[in-house]
């Protein structure tokens, strides 16, 4: 006597759920389009917030976000403490090229700060200095290197947390920037 | 060198011999062929003979430092001491698997050579499941987790000198926690095998108990290890965190403590059978998904090893076939095996349904908080967190509820109803709740309400199982307290030990929650600090260089309120020069009515150091409750064997002669 | 049982609802140091249980009050920041939510995705109610019963006497 009670079925159908929720995250991991340790930016699709800053080698003057209206922007969160900031200097100094880079010396000191571009090369247009973090916590830093791509419109249009790579710059960043000009 | 290579042929070995143990006995159960049978325990053995070579083949190569072998020269270093050299076998994510594979190997060994009334055919069937499982898992070590590979080229020494690792807590942690986990794979075994042949009775659910005990202690002690390891060695100041993998050995725990229950009624009464073998399936399945959870990588965890998505793939697949077919097995013929009930809800059996239901709830919503963020990311991409605050207000108030009904059934009667000492007995958890209750408010001053309510309700459980003690063991007209006691079966008793067990807990964890003292303080050397009524004195802080570490110790003495010298804690912040890492080690100074712990910070002697003092309130009756509960496991465990001798059961005409 | 058991134990069993709820965060060795602090000891409070419920984004799972990280350390000045400038606790947990995302939160936030994570526990508990009352005594259709014989009958009520008065005896062990 074989009864078929529906309900008996539960069990087979949660796990199966589970299983697809975990296939899901497994596939999106191999592929590389989920990243565990990136966290995605709240900001994006907001005006980016104003960076009123005292500047790397003009500390009476302050940075202006606003000056760069009109044109596309990246904002870099670096630190002459952080390694994988001199990683992705060279790919920097490239991106120079093709956009202003303003950079933000986050909790570190103008020495060290200065030390490090002269080592490292220096890509930005302007510096501001983060001296304390708040900066950093207003944009929702969580760690550095960051970079952020600002359109014309003063909007933050994407954000990278680590090091900017080359794969990065040229599947990710360079088709957004080809839009925006 | 050849004997790496040697392991490695056992470890292949061991894989033919499960297909085999895992093929030929299910053949020879379904045509009652007898010799086929056989083959089951003859493979059983021999593949978990194969599996003890390969596993110490490995563990050789980790003692003799041989870096010709990657994993060695990946996780070991010749400078290591030998203790953590072998335990560095399992310290990483091959080792660990193949000792999980060994675990399993072992446990179908012993199932093999015990059970001797056991029908041939459900040995033979259980032994088959046991070996696809372990199968399954063999495959995934030798396709791609080999922990024999070896590197072109041997290193001068290996990378493995990370000191956190190097603990004696790491040692056993690991093994204990296996133990428990691979243990649960013999009931899972007995559940699907029953599902099959359809007999699932009250000798199939006595045949299994004592499997499900040993795991659930296991578990419990493996659990315990790796929360007191924490707390006392890597000093993290808490004894549970929610943290992912954590949840992982919870869920399993929680589902093994609704088995041991719902066996117990099967066995008893017949009933809650396709319940029972649901719970047996869920309970391996959940040690299954946590091994998913800790080598795939899918979720952050302090405790995940290196992650490897790709792996993950291999073990979704194993959870599909070992899970899936299972549950779908229990969906075809689950409710063949659904009984009439005799019982109404007001009875042993309510109240053992209620234990399930709570206990299943909650693994349910530990499941739902860990698996929800990952859900939720894949249907909209939205990150969220689910973190303690979660867990405490939906889990423990579950808990809470589980806590009430354990007063409550082991004074009910079977079918229906209360026992004569049932009243007694509850009259006497509710006064021994007011009494803690108005004992918490003399001592404590402005006690919380719910603080109050937390340690009332610890008095109720502690009431109620010494009231249900005293209930059988008071004189009778023709007894006395002593004559009764040797007429209690073993398993009660286990059952009131591990129950006690639980009320130390609960004191534990309210005392460290609920009453804990903490002082942040800056402070220079000479400056007292209260705390708890101890007077704390830096007396001093200064340099001092480990074996392979420098640290800063600052000395703390520790003097009661007469002035009397209590104690010396040196907590200290060690830089690591070859790892260039640095570690803050707390001073902890256990003692049964709590514990003194002391953290150092930052600063100099000009600014000051900051210091971080606690007492924390009975915390470590966290761990004791733990070991004592599961001494209440083995005391039922064993005694249940010795009852099994006894003509009573025998007499039950429950024998069933054919397989 | 006599009713009033029944209303006890509900009873306590909505007081230990309550009450195992409070058996909260075991709490961790906290990360603060002593300039950190607030001078107002009901800031300071409520500055702690704040931190309690906000994630360190760089550390495996915990809060920023138990985490020695930089990242941890700035996000509770940023708090102390804000409560001396008089915010409420709602306040800043939604300027930080803002910034940060709902992951910062360690309790996801009661919001039309999280519904479900928050219902879930009261609808498993009615889940499990509504299988515990089905699991009750059936009568189960009689079937034509064969009659007994009266001598059948009197050996049935010998027996089930019997039987009696070996569960009295042996007290339901």
């Amino acid at each position: 006597m074989s009864r078929i009670r529906p309900s008996f079925f539960i069990p087979l159908i949660a796990f199966l759920g589970l299983a697809l929720i975990g296939g899901l995250a497994l596939k999106d991991t191999l592929s590389g389009s989920r990243n565990p340790s990136q966290l995605p930016s709240v900001l994006i699709g907001k005006t980016a917030p104003d960076t009123p800053l005292p500047l790397l080698n003009n500390t009476a003057a302050a940075l202006s976000l606003a000056a760069y209206r009109g044109e596309p922007v990246l904002v870099n969160f670096f630190a002459s403490w952080c390694a994988p900031c001199r990683a992705e200097a060279p790919a920097l100094e490239q991106l120079s090229a093709h956009v202003t880079i303003i950079g933000i010396a986050y909790k570190d000191r103008s020495e060290d700060t200065a030390q490090f571009l002269q080592q490292y090369g220096n890509p930005f247009s302007a510096i501001g200095t983060d001296d304390d973090g708040r900066t950093g916590i207003s944009w929702g830093v969580y760690g550095v290197p960051e970079t952020y791509l600002i359109d014309k419109t003063g909007t933050v249009k994407w954000r990278h947390a680590g090091p900017l790579t080359r794969d990065v710059i040229t599947t990710i960043l360079m088709p957004q920037l080809a839009e925006m000009t | 060198m050849g004997l790496t290579e040697f392991g490695h042929f056992a470890l292949i070995s061991a894989f033919v011999l499960s297909l085999v143990q895992a093929v030929v006995p299910f053949y020879g159960a379904a045509r009652q062929n007898m010799p086929l049978m056989l083959v089951g325990p003859a493979a059983a053995l021999s593949a978990a003979l194969a599996t003890i070579i390969a596993f110490g083949a490995l563990v050789m190569a980790f003692v003799r430092s041989d870096f010709s072998v990657a994993l060695v020269a990946n996780h070991s270093h010749s400078a290591k001491p030998l203790i953590y050299k072998i335990s560095g076998t399992w310290g990483n994510h091959e080792g660990s698997l193949l000792l999980w594979i060994l675990i399993l190997m072992i446990y179908g060994a012993v199932l093999a050579l015990s059970g001797r009334g056991m029908p041939t055919a459900l040995k033979a069937r259980i032994l088959a499941v046991q070996g696809m499982v372990s199968t399954s898992f063999l495959a995934f070590s030798l396709f791609t987790s080999n922990p024999f590979l070896r590197l072109g080229q041997a290193p001068i020494d290996g990378k493995g000198l990370n000191p956190v690792l190097q603990d004696p807590g790491l040692a056993i942690h690991p093994p204990m926690l296996y133990l428990g986990y691979v243990g649960l794979s013999i009931a899972f075994a007995f559940a699907v095998a029953g599902l099959i042949s359809g007999d699932v009775d009250r000798l199939w659910a006595k045949w299994m108990r004592p499997w499900i005990i040993a795991a659930w202690c296991a578990l419990t002690l493996g659990i315990a290890l790796g929360s007191w390891w924490a707390y006392y060695e890597l000093g993290w100041g808490g004894w549970w965190f929610w943290d992912p993998v954590e949840n992982a050995s919870l869920m399993p725990w929680l589902a093994a403590t609704a088995l041991l229950h719902s066996a117990i009624v099967v066995e008893k009464r017949g009933h809650l059978k396709s319940w029972t073998v649901l719970l047996a399936i869920m309970a391996f399945s959940l040690s299954l998904v946590g091994t998913f959870i800790v080598r795939s990588g899918l979720l952050t965890s302090v405790h995940s090893f290196a992650s490897d998505p790709a792996r993950g793939v291999f073990i979704l697949g194993i959870l599909l076939v070992a899970v899936g077919i299972p549950l779908l097995l229990y969906a075809w013929r689950g409710p063949q095996l659904v009984s009439t009930a005799d019982f109404s809800l007001n009875s042993r059996e309510g109240a053992l349904i209620a234990n399930n239901m709570l206990l299943v709830i909650a693994t349910a919503i530990v499941l739902l908080g860990t698996f929800y963020p990952l859900g939720l990311e894949m249907i909209t991409g939205a990150r969220i967190t689910v973190g303690p605050p979660y867990f405490n207000a939906t889990f423990n108030p579950v808990m809470g509820g589980l806590v009430m009904v354990m007063v409550i059934g082991p004074v009910l009667a079977w079918r229906h109803g209360a026992t004569p000492r049932a009243k007694t007995a509850l009259i006497t958890a509710a006064v021994a709740a007011l009494l803690v209750g108005a004992a918490g408010l003399a001592v404590v001053k402005d006690i919380a309400i719910g603080a109050m309510a937390s340690v009332m309700l610890i008095g109720w459980l502690a009431g109620g199982i010494g009231a249900d003690i005293w209930g059988h063991l008071k004189p009778t007209g023709t007894m006395g307290p002593a004559s009764r006691l040797t007429r209690i079966p073993t398993d009660v008793m286990g059952m009131w030990l591990a129950h006690f067990g639980i009320v130390i807990f609960l004191l534990g964890a309210a005392g460290d929650s609920l009453f804990q003292s903490e002082q942040v303080v800056r402070a220079k050397p000479g400056d007292v600090i209260s705390i708890a009524d101890r007077d704390v004195t830096l007396e001093r802080v200064f340099e001092r260089a480990g074996p392979n570490y420098q640290a800063i110790t600052a000395e703390l003495s520790y003097r009661d309120k007469s002035g009397r010298h209590i104690a010396t804690l040196m907590p200290e912040k060690r830089i690591y020069t070859a790892e260039r890492q640095t570690t803050t080690e707390a001073a902890i100074r256990p003692r049964i009515g709590g514990d003194d712990y002391a953290v150092l910070g930052d600063g100099d002697d000009r600014i000051g150091y900051s210091l971080r003092l606690y007492y924390k309130p009975l915390i470590s009756w966290i761990w004791g409750g733990a070991a004592i509960m599961a001494a209440g496991g083995l005391l039922a465990m064993v005694g249940r064997r010795q009852k099994a001798k006894t003509p009573h059961t025998a007499g039950l005409g429950l024998a069933r002669g054919q397989p | 049982m006599p009713r009033f058991f029944h209303i006890i134990a509900i009873g306590w069993l909505l007081a230990s609802i309550w009450g195992v709820a409070m058996l909260a965060s075991p709490p961790v060795a906290v990360a603060l140091s002593v300039e950190e602090m607030l001078d107002d000891p009901a800031l300071e409070n409520r500055a702690r249980e704040l931190s309690k419920k906000l994630r360190c984004l760089v550390c495996q799972n915990q809060s920023i009050d138990d985490s020695d990280a930089d990242l941890a350390k700035d996000l509770r000045r940023e708090v102390r920041d804000q409560l001396l400038a008089g915010k409420s606790d709602d306040d800043i947990l939604s300027f930080l939510r803002a910034k940060y995302g709902d992951y910062v939160l360690l309790a996801p936030p009661l919001a039309s995705q999280t519904m479900a994570l928050w219902l879930a526990p009261i609808g498993f508990i009615i889940l499990g109610i509504t299988i515990t009352i089905s699991m009750r005594r059936r009568r189960s259709p009689s079937a034509e019963a064969p009659m007994l014989s009266a001598a059948d009958k009197a050996r049935i009520d010998a027996l089930t006497q019997h039987h009696k008065n070996l569960k009295k005896r042996d007290h339901n062990d």
